[in-house]
């Protein structure tokens, strides 16, 4: 398996679980993006935008940190 | 809708395959004309300028009609995908699209140089003309390739 390009990680999916089960389609539809995109940040293959990660934090009503991560290893 | 899936292509990357598979053959089919008679004429006698048009005209229109087809084809074999289709484009696709030009620019500045060179030098117009064309050829597989880089890779 390819290294992914990104050193942010995320909890998007565990999030999402804990959002009574938020479906990626759901959850592409409030950020206004294609659900290829929240595929593509869930699996590292693609850092969002600034914006777009203060609009998932918010949606999930947590801080940026608790959202994403950067690993520096 | 189920998870874990694979990362379908978004109507943007099905765009740019479509528009690389048709223009790259297209420009095969004018190449394919072009070499035997290259071998066998002089550069002077030959009429390259409506097969080189019909080429281009065809990488278009074969773009545009391929780009249909694949749609109709998705919005069949995967039909939750419409009701997405109010985002056709979105961020991440914009962010390629940018990266993609970036390297298209630089592909097609250095061939126009190319083409400048040798209308400096009083080159026969059927080098101008066929150096022009493969560095727009250069340039858009070269945008395509970045973008789908970008799509398939991530970044």
């Amino acid at each position: 398996m390819a290294p992914k390009p990104t050193k942010v990680t995320n909890r998007i999916r565990a999030l999402r679980a804990g959002a009574g089960n938020m479906t990626q389609a759901d959850l592409a539809r409030r950020l206004g993006v294609t659900r290829q995109t929240v595929i593509a940040i869930e699996q590292g293959r693609y850092s969002p935008s600034l914006e777009l990660a203060f609009q998932i934090a918010r949606i999930f009503q947590q801080p940026l940190d608790e959202v994403f991560r950067y690993d520096e290893t | 809708m189920a998870e874990d899936e694979p990362l379908y292509t978004t109507r943007e990357e099905r765009q740019v395959w479509s528009g690389l598979v048709t223009m790259a053959a297209s420009a095969l089919l004018y190449y394919a004309w072009l070499v035997p008679v290259l071998v066998r004429t002089p550069v002077a006698e030959i009429s390259w300028v409506p097969p080189m048009f019909w080429s281009m005209l065809a990488g278009m229109v074969g773009t545009i009609v391929v780009a249909i087809v694949l749609e109709i084809v998705v919005a069949v074999r995967r039909p939750g995908d419409e009701e997405q289709g109010a985002i056709a484009v979105d961020v991440r696709d914009r962010e390629i699209g940018r990266s993609g030009s970036r390297f298209a620019t630089a592909v097609l500045g250095t061939g126009l140089g190319a083409v400048v060179i040798l209308a400096a030098i009083g080159a026969d117009h059927f080098w101008i003309g066929n150096a022009a064309f493969l560095c727009g050829l250069l340039a858009t597989v070269a945008e395509a390739i970045t973008k789908l880089r970008l799509y398939r890779r991530g970044f």
